[in-house]
């Protein structure tokens, strides 16, 4: 019942169309869920829910016990197009993170700075996102993500753009970088294989959404058979 | 070196086929001139205008027209960047303020400028006032339009990554809304710039004393069209001069846009 992250009874819908219905699961503290399921299964509408962009119709999503009711800076969303300010040089799309926290912290342009360092854009602080190629805005959103030193980080399809040897490097580059700082993280992707490997459980969305508890003993294939059931 | 002798090179290119046409019009029309192909009270000739500018330019009078128009211009221009661009902002930000504004902007958007000299002559009378008024007026609508539609260009994922970091509204507005909607912003006070300049000179022929409008009335009057073209001329050199000196503002207030 304390679970660091729960869903009970989830439901969701845009006017008629109902996208979750009664979805339940439940995340501890420093694990990674993943959530895999077609395109239009709700993933990224339960990624927004998690972030407080919207709400349930009914059901509780409970943050440490705590509702979820809007934004805050404990759950930071990175999203599948990076959203990055265009306007502010890599360093300041991160001090962005840190100059709207409720007490700015005095060094924040050294904090600001070792996140970049932590995605291995320590180089391109004072270069504009326009210059950086896919892969390297999408760390860029990352570090930005992470200086707001969030409970929960949100994934949304972050490497859909890439090209597969680039996406594999990456998604192996962040997952160590989420291990390492020990968040608890939540992985949206239409990836089963990545799903399997990111997280320590996997939410499988689709006709009969399916919590899976052992990731490695699964087959992709039954996951990929459960979306056209 | 041999890559810079290079670019220099095709920077001459560039500059001599952008300046060609120009070049060919002149020669054709002072030559065609010369030849007696026009009169030159219909037409002047580019040197009879050149010369009668230089006159102008010596006695002092044209700087005087000249600094009498920008005044007005400007002064009608900066009101209208100021109180456009928070009504677009309002207007963008504010579903009353669109619900209010939207149908009153919409209808007097259209009608032109210079059908307002008559009230202007009106509630104004003869002077600066009322082509301050007019020149407001022609800037403001642009301003209003694209200050508006360049806030609702913003993505909205620019506004959820702020509501995630709690983001308090001043920083909103400092971070995300400004500089997102400077691109448009710049649109509009460039056209704004370009439309005040035509109806200043619209209302100093009618109601004013002074400028290049005034200039181009009274030359007309007694038909020294030498003076009238040269007029219009030194209106489209400035005009020209403060749209790049707009471009250039532009791009030093978004370096990310060059980058």
């Amino acid at each position: 019942m304390n679970s660091f992250l729960r869903a009970e009874s989830l439901n969701f819908a845009y006017g008629n169309e109902s996208i979750l219905t009664n979805l339940n699961f439940s995340l501890e503290r420093g694990e990674c869920l993943s959530v895999v399921g077609p395109s239009g299964s709700g993933k990224t509408t339960l990624l927004h829910l998690l972030g407080g962009l919207l709400q349930p119709l009914n059901g509780k999503l409970l943050l440490n016990g705590t509702p979820i009711t809007r934004p805050s800076r404990d759950k930071m969303i990175v999203f599948q197009n990076h959203a990055l300010l265009p306007w502010l040089t890599c360093l300041k799309n991160v001090l962005f993170s840190l100059e709207t926290a409720p007490t700015p912290p005095a060094n924040s342009v050294e904090i600001a700075r070792s996140n970049l360092r932590k995605v291995g854009l320590e180089a391109f602080a004072d270069v504009y996102p326009s210059a950086l190629s896919g892969g390297m805005q999408q760390r860029l959103g990352i570090a930005r993500a992470l200086a707001a030193d969030p409970q929960l980080l949100l994934l949304d399809e972050p490497f859909s753009s890439l090209d597969v040897p680039r996406r594999r490097q990456l998604f192996q580059d962040m997952s160590d970088l989420v291990k390492r700082e020990g968040k608890t993280a939540v992985l949206v992707t239409h990836d089963v294989g990545e799903a399997l490997r990111f997280g320590d459980k996997v939410l499988a969305l689709g006709p009969q959404p399916t919590v899976h508890h052992e990731p490695r003993r699964v087959n992709e294939k039954d996951i990929y058979a459960s979306w056209t059931l | 070196m041999l890559a810079t002798i290079s670019l220099c090179h095709d920077a001459w290119v560039k500059k001599s086929i952008a300046l060609a046409p120009w070049l060919v019009l002149l020669a054709v029309w002072e030559i065609a001139g010369r030849l007696g192909f026009l009169s030159k009270f219909i037409l002047p000739w580019p040197s009879l205008v050149f010369s009668s500018l230089t006159q102008e330019l010596i006695s002092g009078a044209l700087l005087s027209d000249v600094a009498w128009s920008l005044l007005r211009v400007l002064g009608g221009f900066v009101a209208a960047v100021f109180l456009g661009t928070a009504l677009g902002f309002a207007i963008a930000l504010n579903g009353t303020a669109a619900r209010v504004c939207d149908p009153i902007l919409n209808f007097l958007r259209p009608i032109p400028p210079v059908a307002w000299v008559p009230l202007a002559i009106v509630w104004f009378g003869i002077g600066n006032a009322p082509a301050f008024f007019l020149t407001f007026v022609a800037a403001f609508f642009p301003i209003v339009l694209n200050a508006a539609e360049g806030v609702r260009a913003i993505p909205e994922q620019h506004f959820q990554v702020a509501a995630c970091l709690q983001a308090s509204p001043q920083m909103v507005f400092r971070r995300v809304i400004w500089p997102g909607a400077l691109p448009q912003l710049f649109t509009g006070y460039r056209v704004g710039f370009g439309i005040a300049w035509m109806a200043v000179v619209a209302a100093e022929m009618i109601a004013a004393r002074s400028g290049l409008g005034h200039l181009i009335q009274v030359s007309q009057d007694v038909l020294r069209t030498d003076l009238v073209v040269a007029g219009m001329a030194t209106i489209g050199v400035i005009g020209i001069g403060c749209d790049w000196g707009l471009r250039r503002l532009a791009r030093r207030a978004m370096p990310w846009e060059n980058a």
